[in-house]
């Protein structure tokens, strides 16, 4: 046990730096107990406060800037391939779409601190085309803010890190199972609930080929592009007889629609 | 939103499947977007009576 206290005070900041770094590249390690231990550690000086705090960013800033590129490079298939995992993609990329809108490039700042946004924001942040110097500035003061958050809760609470450290090294084999039961049940849940959703629109999905055919009809449906602004702006295309509307504006708006005409619903 | 709009009583709706991308993946035709004022809302078309005999 103490073997083990006395490894992670002895490469404290490498375990941060490679533990960030995973989380924020997407791989499902969770950095922030590494974060906690740290900081209880640095109370002792071993590891170093600033040296942890200053990896720990780095970290997060090197698996952002992967993402960020990859935004640039290739639009919004990354948002959509970030977005698979939730429980409905189409909502997933607007919703995050109209938190960056409503916040601007100011939401990397709050980012890593808000589950989900960590991830989707440095993407977002590509695409739009936000300028690298002004993302890598306000991406290095939301990863400061994070890292000192959490590396300053260890040291603060330091006494109690260490007990839950002891006891994590002690019993690590049973509160490993324990995690792992619980990350399980809680996957679970998010698949039934998705697949609940994913039935309940199933049913009323209409094939592209079927649309096709109806648009060749007397009587068309009304079809409605709900992409974002932006989208369009990268690939100024739509379907054709398509009318954009802005999600945020169809709720609103839903006394224009005419209740006797089918209507075709499509986003990227 | 579609189960949005369902649920404030427009229930014809239905969302394409695979979205704009698998629309464009087989190769179906698209015009270019136009987009006059880009702060302007466009009005939502409501199909004209229709006579009965």
């Amino acid at each position: 046990m103490n073997d083990s206290i006395e490894f992670l005070r002895e490469h404290g900041t490498t375990v941060v730096f490679f533990a960030v770094l995973a989380e924020q590249m997407g791989l499902p390690i969770p950095c922030t107990p590494w974060l906690l231990a740290a900081g209880a550690l640095a109370r002792s000086g071993r590891p170093s406060l600033a040296a942890v705090i200053a990896l720990a960013a780095l970290a997060a800033a090197l698996g952002h800037l992967s993402w960020y590129l990859a935004g640039r490079r290739w639009g919004y298939g990354v948002l959509r391939v970030l977005c698979r995992l939730s429980i409905e993609p189409d909502s997933c990329v607007q919703r995050t779409q109209g938190t960056f809108d409503r916040f601007g490039a100011g939401a990397l700042v709050a980012a890593p601190f808000i589950p989900g946004l960590t991830s989707i924001a440095p993407p977002l942040a590509g695409l739009s085309r936000v300028p690298l110097w002004r993302y890598l500035s306000l991406d290095a003061l939301g990863n400061l803010l994070w890292a000192s958050t959490f590396v300053g809760l260890g040291y603060g609470f330091g006494d109690q890190v260490t007990w839950a450290l002891r006891g994590a090294f002690m019993y690590g084999s049973s509160i490993l199972g324990v995690a792992v039961a619980g990350l399980s049940l809680w996957l679970l849940l998010k698949l039934a609930q998705r697949e609940r959703v994913r039935r309940k629109l199933h049913v009323d999905r209409i094939r592209p080929a079927q649309l096709k055919e109806l648009l060749g009809n007397a009587n068309p449906p009304l079809v409605l592009d709900l992409r974002h602004r932006r989208e369009l702006v990268e690939d100024p295309h739509t379907l054709p007889g398509a009318l954009h509307v802005s999600p945020s504006e169809l709720p609103r708006r839903h006394g224009e629609i005419p209740r006797n005409r089918d209507l075709v619903l499509f986003c990227s | 939103m579609a189960l949005q709009l369902k649920r404030r009583g427009i229930y014809r709706v239905r969302p394409l499947e695979g979205g704009y991308a698998g629309w464009t993946r087989l190769g179906y035709p698209v015009v270019p977007w136009e987009s006059l004022d880009p702060q302007r809302e466009q009005p939502i078309p409501v199909p004209a009576p229709q006579l009965t005999a």
